[in-house]
């Protein structure tokens, strides 16, 4: 057990020292993010109401298309070097591995996007209030998010324009973690009862834990063949 | 399987293939194939592109399903225990799988930890020695030539070598894939003492090569387009 855990000690430590050799590609994806939200006020106006009106849809939208362009790298690069095969042969399951990958992704891109929520919805003038409900959600959806991400990379490894194939996997199946987030968040906001969206959101991505890592592992050994 | 004592000189089969069929796509590459690869044994694969070198070996280090067949690793079934045949194993295929953005000594660290192998820097620093690329361990490894990043990726087999007596599983089989591509003649030579080495202390090794080799304990597998009754060959026969 505990060699499981320090072989998959070694995974996560791969992937977080790659992360941050790549930090332009990390900030990157968290500028994005910055920069959708900073659209809005300017497009719809400073109205205070409107804006936190649409506030919580609009961190949520934001957050999906800014881990959307970061999904494509999570094994292209891995793929390209020939680290699949390794990642093969490592002597645990390889669906605890693909899991551990997960976990850095979400430190890495999930993590960074739920830090800065906060300040973000300032700028769509959302009170402080009920703020951290909204930033348990989106940790909890950008894993989900992830995970599909995950999945969705796995399997269009090979393919040309791989971006796009990932957008059209991802999009439909990231919809209820975007209903049950928006959802979650509009409530806290409100000063609702939140807890009863957030079970759902919590229950999607425990259904994606059970699924993707076998469903990615899978596809990682087609790719290899 | 009663005779893993490295130390004894008794030769067991390591590997046992039996009649394997793997196929790319439609169409039947190995049709089935007989394998054994003994312990104390380096078996080299040799035949014209197409063949199904690549093949066979992928299929041996389980990144290709069989068709139909067994593969035994030290006696065990590859499809009832992975993680035995992946310990056992090392896989060094046509791409070396290093990080461009990591330095060789952090690739080979982390190779190991993944691996469950307990390493000290010494036998780190020593393993790179033994591939003659010691001043480059502290490169990052995108900025190697082609033939010094295929000579950092075989820094794994003297790792494995190396670290095996500190209580760490022993990866008995080398599966390598045309390991001489790229790599010139002070290379090759360093790699042959490797394998002669890890053949000499139980070890087997299964490689396919274009080129001439010369290497101790050596036996010949000429795959011809789907062959299925391969036989070993001393090396005089070839």
């Amino acid at each position: 057990m505990s060699r499981l855990i320090s072989i998959q000690m070694a995974v996560l430590r791969r992937d977080l020292m790659l992360g941050w050799r790549g930090l332009a590609d990390t900030v990157a994806g968290l500028s994005f993010f910055v920069m959708i939200i900073a659209l809005v006020p300017l497009a719809i106006g400073p109205e205070q109401a409107q804006l936190s009106l649409i506030a919580p849809a609009m961190l949520w939208i934001a957050a999906l298309l800014a881990t959307l362009p970061q999904m494509e790298r999570l094994f292209a690069r891995d793929d390209a070097e020939g680290g699949i095969d390794h990642l093969i042969m490592i002597p645990t399951p390889l669906a605890l591995t693909v899991l551990t990958k997960a976990i850095a992704a979400w430190l890495l891109i999930g993590l960074p996007l739920t830090l800065t929520a906060p300040f973000l919805g300032m700028m769509l003038a959302l009170p402080l209030q009920g703020m951290g409900i909204v930033m348990t959600a989106l940790g909890i959806g950008t894993f989900g998010l992830l995970l599909l991400g995950m999945t969705a990379s796995s399997m269009v490894l090979g393919a040309k324009r791989s971006g796009v194939l990932i957008a059209i996997l991802v999009l439909p199946l990231a919809m209820p973690i975007l209903i049950f987030g928006t959802a979650t968040s509009g409530a806290a906001i409100n000063g609702d009862d939140a807890s009863a969206t957030m079970r759902f959101l919590l229950a999607i991505v425990l259904v994606l834990l059970a699924i993707t890592p076998w469903a990615t592992a899978t596809s990682l050994r087609h790719a290899a063949e | 399987m009663g005779m893993t004592d490295p130390q004894s000189n008794a030769q067991y089969a390591l590997l046992s293939a039996r009649k394997i069929s793997i196929s790319r796509g439609m169409m039947p590459v190995l049709a089935g194939l007989d394998l054994d690869v003994q312990s104390r044994q380096a078996v080299v694969i040799t035949g014209p592109n197409g063949s199904g070198k690549t093949t066979l070996l992928r299929g041996l280090a389980g990144l290709l399903p069989l068709e139909a067949g067994t593969i035994h690793i030290d006696g065990i079934n590859m499809d009832d225990d992975r993680q035995h045949h992946h310990d056992m194993m090392v896989y060094i295929g046509h791409k070396d799988g290093l990080s461009g953005a990591l330095t060789a000594r952090e690739n080979m660290k982390i190779w190991a930890a993944s691996h469950g192998i307990a390493i000290k820097d010494h036998d780190l620093e020593q393993s790179f020695d033994d591939l003659g690329i010691a001043s480059l361990i502290d490169a990052e490894a995108r900025r190697l030539s082609e033939g010094q990043r295929r000579r950092a990726g075989m820094v794994r087999l003297a790792l494995s070598h190396r670290s095996h007596n500190r209580g760490n599983v022993h990866k008995k089989i080398w599966v390598l894939d045309e390991p001489l591509t790229a790599i010139d003649s002070d290379a090759t030579s360093h790699l042959c003492r490797l394998i002669d080495r890890h053949t000499e202390h139980g070890g087997s090794v299964i490689l396919s090569t274009h080129s001439p080799l010369d290497l101790a304990r050596m036996m010949v597998l000429p795959l011809t387009p789907l062959s299925s009754t391969a036989g070993l060959m001393e090396r005089g026969d070839v």
